[in-house]
């Protein structure tokens, strides 16, 4: 009855078809960005397949469209604005089931906000099951921009706009749905989205680029989180004791009775 | 920037986007015993995720008042309807769309 417990292939095609669906409004929008800067449409291929990453290819393209940015600029914006997946990496490290080093790298390669939201209910993560879950939203991400290169202006600049809020809120019912269910998970939310508007509303502390700021607000607030309510587990196969998080997808219900 | 430029752009975006990503996930590969380091690791997801939507999804619009309904519906939506997270998506970019009529 647990599917969050479902390792295989199959799992991770279908748990990922819901990301698939966000990715390509979201690239969608990047492509038609890129299009705005008369960038060819082979060209937004290319952005897309070789990075695979929402904040970080939003941050360099707005770099890319001023002609007096340099590579070293746009290089070093950009590795700030992924640091967080360093943090990722440890913590997705944690619960992988294979030793080898290809496989490990391979996942790696796959690895985005998304897809670790999804996979951090789950107990133990599989080879198998993140490459099911990798290839639809990677051709949804590459895709989409690509379609959204060529057809340009085919979409009325108020859908565009309306589009601009699609990855934030897709974040929000990613992280909303596992905080039901362990209710720290809400102090954590709330003190990382307070610890990051305090960076950027206060003097100073603003002018910090934004990777930095969405690091620092994280570590901080999973610290404090730690500190304030440490998660007991078994030792020997890291099984959390009380309630695990559970999968943010569409098997809520099932999930809930179990709950109460 | 050039065309050529910017392919090198996206070559070295490719560099400094893999470098994070597949380096600590490849060579971390022993089991943090620690129970404060585990539970670190257990919140992280959360707050890199919070952190990196507010309060930025405020600024997603152009106009803060709509993309403040906007995060209101999609926090309503994942929180009381229980809605899967592609569903509040789409919803949500309906409702600012919606709005984009009134303002």
């Amino acid at each position: 009855m647990k599917k969050t417990n479902d390792n295989s292939f199959l799992a991770g095609m279908r748990d990922s078809i819901p990301i698939a669906i966000v990715y390509f409004i979201v690239s969608f929008t990047l492509g038609v960005t890129i299009a705005k800067y008369a960038y060819p449409a082979w060209y937004a291929a290319l952005f897309s397949a070789t990075s695979f990453t929402s904040v970080g290819q939003a941050t360099g393209l707005k770099m890319i469209a001023e002609a007096s940015t340099s590579l070293l600029e746009i290089g070093i914006a950009v590795l700030i604005v992924n640091f967080r997946y360093i943090l990722t990496g440890i913590s997705l490290s944690q619960k992988l089931n294979t030793k080898s080093k290809w496989k490990r790298a391979l996942i790696g390669f796959f690895i985005t906000d998304e897809m670790y939201a999804v996979v951090s209910s789950k107990k133990t993560i599989t080879f198998e099951y993140y490459m099911g879950a990798s290839p639809i939203p990677y051709v949804s991400w590459v895709g989409g921009t690509v379609i959204g290169a060529v057809t340009d202006s085919f979409l009325p600049e108020r859908v565009q706009v309306a589009m601009g809020i699609a990855l934030y809120c897709m974040f929000i019912g990613l992280i909303i749905p596992p905080a039901k269910r362990d209710k720290r998970l809400f102090f954590t939310i709330l003190l990382a989205a307070a610890v990051s508007c305090l960076f950027y509303f206060t003097p100073y502390l603003k002018d910090l680029s934004f990777g930095i700021r969405i690091v620092i607000s994280a570590v901080v607030s999973a610290l404090i989180s730690a500190l304030v309510f440490p998660v007991e587990y078994l030792d020997d196969d890291s099984v959390y004791v009380r309630e695990p998080i559970s999968a943010p997808l569409a098997n809520d219900s099932d999930e809930e009775e179990v709950a109460s | 920037m050039t065309l050529q430029n910017a392919i090198y752009a996206a070559l070295i975006m490719c560099a400094v986007t893999i470098i994070p990503r597949v380096i600590p996930i490849t060579f971390f590969t022993h089991r943090v015993k620690s129970r404060f380091i585990r539970s670190f690791l257990h919140y992280m997801p959360s707050a890199i995720i919070s952190a990196m939507v507010f309060p930025a999804i405020f600024f997603t619009t152009g106009n803060v008042i709509i993309a403040s309904v906007g995060t209101v519906v999609a926090l309503a939506l994942s929180f009381v309807k229980k809605l899967p997270f592609f569903v509040v998506a789409i919803a949500s970019v309906v409702v600012v769309f919606a709005l984009g009529f009134a303002f």
